[in-house]
């Protein structure tokens, strides 16, 4: 493959998936980013026709009705993220979203997988920092049935003794899974340094300790506490009509509770800025590497957008790629991406490398941000980003998944439905004194927290 | 000139489930290139693949991985869109393109505004003839290419078992060779050998074009007139047509690797692909892998993991789309406590339980998967054109795969039954297991 796959088709979410095949082994391995896209891509005919529904005071639902294909999608983001995780017990958060799916009501795990099995209902869930992401992906004849599948797993989880067993023994397997893969070690020991004492620098995964601690009733707690009506979004796109689906929603959804959860506490201190290596025995060590970032309500969140496009974000056309795997051959892959949570926003980005050319390829990177730093962008680089970021834009929206998973994420960033419309206005809006002043302002390396996981050969 | 050949694949009303597959229309341009069109009128975007006949398999002996590194060197510039250029002008104009490559064939792909069909037709074409191998980009782009196996093997202790088990189970076939090749064997690829491989695979002739999006029939057909007709075909090598000796015995493998952190098993069968099987024997093993190990409520999850504790994960899976056999794998790992060996068996005994018929009602549930996995699949333009892209590129035809569903329905039990007696022989098989070291 000519390059990582960032957002792939089909792959296997990096989550737990519930109901559907639990890993394909394939010939071609594809790899997900491990940090969300925040910025959905591309806007069509589909989005354009993205509407607010009005359904029930403090939920926020977004709609893209298309008649075309008899398949629906829904994308419901929970205030269930792994920042509320007491101190004692990370991992609680995404233990209980995968408990979604193995009992509810009347019907034990094998019931509830079976039901979904029995009608193609795809059901995920996708634990993070702030949200839990519930995506469930039916044919429109079974949208009845599904609906009552995923209102029955919300409202009256079961957390059975032998399933809440398994599942941990799933998620500690899981762990030692990670421990294989340099590129989690390195983000995993980066967000413990970054965040220092923030809810944001433990494991959303959890922890062996954390997830051997964490009770039925824990679970029970923190689903009653944070899978509710209050801060939750809802984006659909499909085979539905806006009276039907309002029907759907006010009985999936409104039996949750409407209490709100507990506000996350601010962060303090960001970044430990300096090199830290965490010993891995591996052909080729994996690096984050990453700098405070620009939070979306902050008027220079776009302009820090596309500056992140042109230094790391934007592939082929990167400062990053083009320095260091097009003329040093150091690396197949270097990505940066601007990602913006609830009480931080953060810029970090990946590259691996063998073991005697990271020396090489972080001065390469530090250089390259440094200039970028001081002279900005060129007029090209800027005209060349905007074109592509708007005339990308359709893309992600071409497909049902693709667009309620997109509304999904400008959902959670807190917009309003008529982004969808405006984003590639504010996109083109952009001056080059905009970047040039975001770039000098965040793009820093002495700022630069840096993580190897791998052993660091001197050359 | 008009292309040679035009017709629309139509629906028949004796097969329902073909109503719901979307209409593709193919035909073939006087050089030999097949055209596939796909409309989807949903978004006013396209998605544009070019499927060469070439892959991993026909890579000359000693130089396994030079399909791969040949596709990395696709982009690598022609004298009209010199160096990186490709990418950078797809990108200008909004689009996205990557390329992947696997044994049987190598796909080039871009994503963009239907308006700029003919500007990515034109990129494609030029590249297809015109590529600039000249400068010295080999060395590093060999670098990158050392660089992403170690990020995909060599790093991954589960991958290197994968490529070792695939390397036991076939005797002399290339598919026993990995696709981004031996590290040392990578090493001597240089220019000559490039500029060879393309001269003698990569030709109008040897390629399917797949346009799947906001487009019609006409207008690919007009666009890829333009386009595509002036690439003159090529003569072109012959296929390794190479013969598998019978298998005497099983082989088993036991790996011991400190970087392994999670204990596997995992068993590999040779078995026929979608175009080497009997009639209806690739659908049956397809509902057999989906019976299996396709999702949570499948025989191995439901017994080694829920029921009897014996494994934290398990599944199989069926790689039809092959140009000779295929792989059928199935893998669980144990937990804590539990050896290979009682896993092993346990996996035995449900396998053995699949060699006669199973319950109606299993496979209703396999069949409404899969087949429900075609219209899901039909909401993605990549997914869709990737559908006729790995179907045409091993020999079978766009009918095939709009009647795929229709084929998955009429599986019986006493077929899935016969594909797991006739091809699930583990005295022919590979099995292998990963052991954590250090411990």
């Amino acid at each position: 493959m000519r390059r990582k796959a960032a957002q792939t088709e089909g792959a296997p979410s990096a989550s737990r998936s519930l109901g559907t095949s639990p890993a394909s082994q394939g010939r071609i391995k594809e790899f997900l980013s491990g940090l969300l896209l925040t910025l959905a891509l591309t806007t069509s005919a589909h989005a354009f026709g993205a509407k607010s529904l009005a359904v029930a005071p403090g939920e926020d639902v977004w709609f893209a009705e298309d008649h075309t294909l008899p398949m629906i999608a829904v994308v419901a983001s929970f205030p269930a993220g792994s920042a509320y995780d007491p101190q004692t017990k990370p991992g609680l958060a995404a233990f209980t979203a995968y408990m979604l799916d193995e009992g509810a009501g009347g019907m034990n795990g094998k019931a509830f997988h079976d039901a979904l099995a029995d009608k193609a209902i795809q059901l995920s869930v996708e634990p993070d920092r702030d949200w839990t992401v519930v995506t469930m992906v039916t044919l429109s004849a079974n949208a009845k049935d599904a609906f009552k599948l995923l209102a029955l797993a919300l409202s009256r989880p079961r957390f059975d003794n032998d399933a809440v067993a398994r599942v941990r023994a799933q998620m500690l397997q899981n762990l030692d899974h990670q421990d294989e893969d340099p590129s989690q070690v390195a983000a995993r020991e980066f967000n413990r340094l970054f965040f220092t004492y923030h809810p944001y620098a433990r494991p959303v995964e959890g922890t062996r300790a954390g997830l051997g601690a964490v009770t039925r009733g824990d679970m029970r707690s923190f689903a009653a506490g944070h899978w509710v009506r209050n801060g939750l979004k809802i984006a659909v796109a499909g085979d539905i009509d806006a009276a039907a689906l309002t029907d759907q929603i006010k009985s999936t959804f409104g039996a949750l509770s409407a209490k709100a959860p507990p506000p996350l506490p601010r962060v303090g201190k960001l970044g430990a800025p300096g090199v830290h290596n965490v010993a891995m025995d591996v052909p080729q060590p994996n690096a984050v590497f990453g700098i405070p970032g620009v939070m979306r309500s902050d008027r220079d969140f776009l302009p820090a957008y596309v500056a992140n496009y042109i230094l790391g974000g934007g592939g082929f056309s990167s400062r990053l790629t083009g320095e260091v795997r097009e003329k040093r051959g150091l690396t197949y892959d270097i990505t940066t991406e601007l990602s913006d949570m609830h009480r931080a926003a953060v810029l970090q980005g990946l590259v691996a490398t063998r073991a005697d050319a990271m020396g090489d390829t972080l001065q390469a990177v530090r250089d390259t941000m440094t200039k970028f730093a001081n002279d900005g962008p060129t007029v090209q680089e800027l005209a060349d980003a905007k074109t592509y970021l708007t005339g990308s834009y359709p893309l992600a929206f071409a497909s049902n998944a693709g667009t309620a998973s997109q509304l999904g994420a400008f959902q959670r960033a807190g917009l309003d439905v008529g982004y969808v419309a405006r984003r590639n206005d504010l996109i083109n809006a952009i001056t080059l004194d905009d970047v040039r002043r975001v770039a000098r302002r965040v793009f820093d390396p002495s700022r630069l927290t840096i993580v190897v996981a791998g052993t660091v050969k001197k050359k | 000139m008009r292309a040679a050949l035009a017709f629309a694949i139509a629906a028949l009303s004796a097969f329902p489930a073909l109503a719901q597959t979307p209409q593709a229309f193919q035909f073939a341009l006087q050089n030999g290139m097949q055209v596939v069109v796909i409309p989807d009128h949903r978004a006013p975007v396209v998605t544009q693949m070019i499927w060469f006949k070439v892959g991993g398999v026909d890579d000359p002996p000693g130089l396994s991985g030079l399909a791969h590194f040949f596709e990395h060197m696709m982009f690598r510039g022609t004298k009209k869109t010199p160096g990186d250029q490709f990418s950078q002008t797809l990108a200008r104009n909004g689009g996205e393109d990557n390329a992947f490559t696997t044994h049987d064939y190598t796909a080039f792909y871009e994503q963009i505004a239907r308006d700029k069909l003919p500007m990515a037709m034109a990129l494609e074409a030029d590249r297809m003839t015109n590529l600039d191998l000249s400068d010295n980009n080999v060395s590093t782009e060999r670098d990158v290419v050392l660089e992403e196996r170690r990020m995909r093997i060599d790093n991954d202790p589960q991958a290197l078992l994968s490529e070792q088990i695939d390397a036991a189970l076939h005797l002399s076939h290339p598919y026993g060779r990995p696709v981004i090749g031996w590290p040392e064997e990578v090493r001597r690829i240089g220019r000559i050998e490039a500029q060879d491989f393309y001269n003698h695979h990569y030709a109008p002739n040897n390629a399917i074009l797949i346009v799947a999006g906001d487009v019609t029939p006409n207008d690919v057909r007009n666009y890829a007139q333009a386009a595509y007709a002036k690439v003159p075909a090529r003569e072109l090598v012959a296929r390794n047509a190479a013969a598998e000796p019978p298998r005497l015995s099983e082989t088993r493998l036991a790996v011991v690797r400190d970087d392994a952190k999670v204990p596997l098993f995992m068993r590999e069968y040779r078995v026929p692909s979608y175009a080497e099987a009997g009639p209806g024997q690739a659908e049956a093993l397809e509902v057999l892998a989906q019976v299996l190990g396709g999702d949570y409520s499948s025989a191995l999850y439901r017994k080694l993991v829920v029921e009897r504790r014996l494994a934290t994960g398990a599944g199989a899976s069926y790689d039809g789309y092959r140009r000779d056999a295929s792989g059928f794998t199935v893998y669980a790992s144990p937990r804590p406590g539990v050896s290979f060996a009682q896993l092993e068996r346990a996996v035995d005994d449900i396998l053995g339980v699949y060699t006669r018929p199973a319950s109606a009602k299993e496979l209703a549930r396999a069949k409404t998967q899969l087949v429900a996995g075609a219209t899901y699949r039909r909401d993605s333009q990549y997914a869709l054109a990737s559908a006729y892209g790995q179907a045409l590129a091993i020999g079978l035809t766009a009918f095939d795969v709009r009647a795929w569903p229709d084929r998955i329905q009429a599986v019986t039990p006493d077929a899935v039954a016969k594909a797991a007696r006739d091809c699930l022989i583990k005295r022919e098989a590979v099995s292998a297991t990963l052991t954590p070291g250090g411990r």
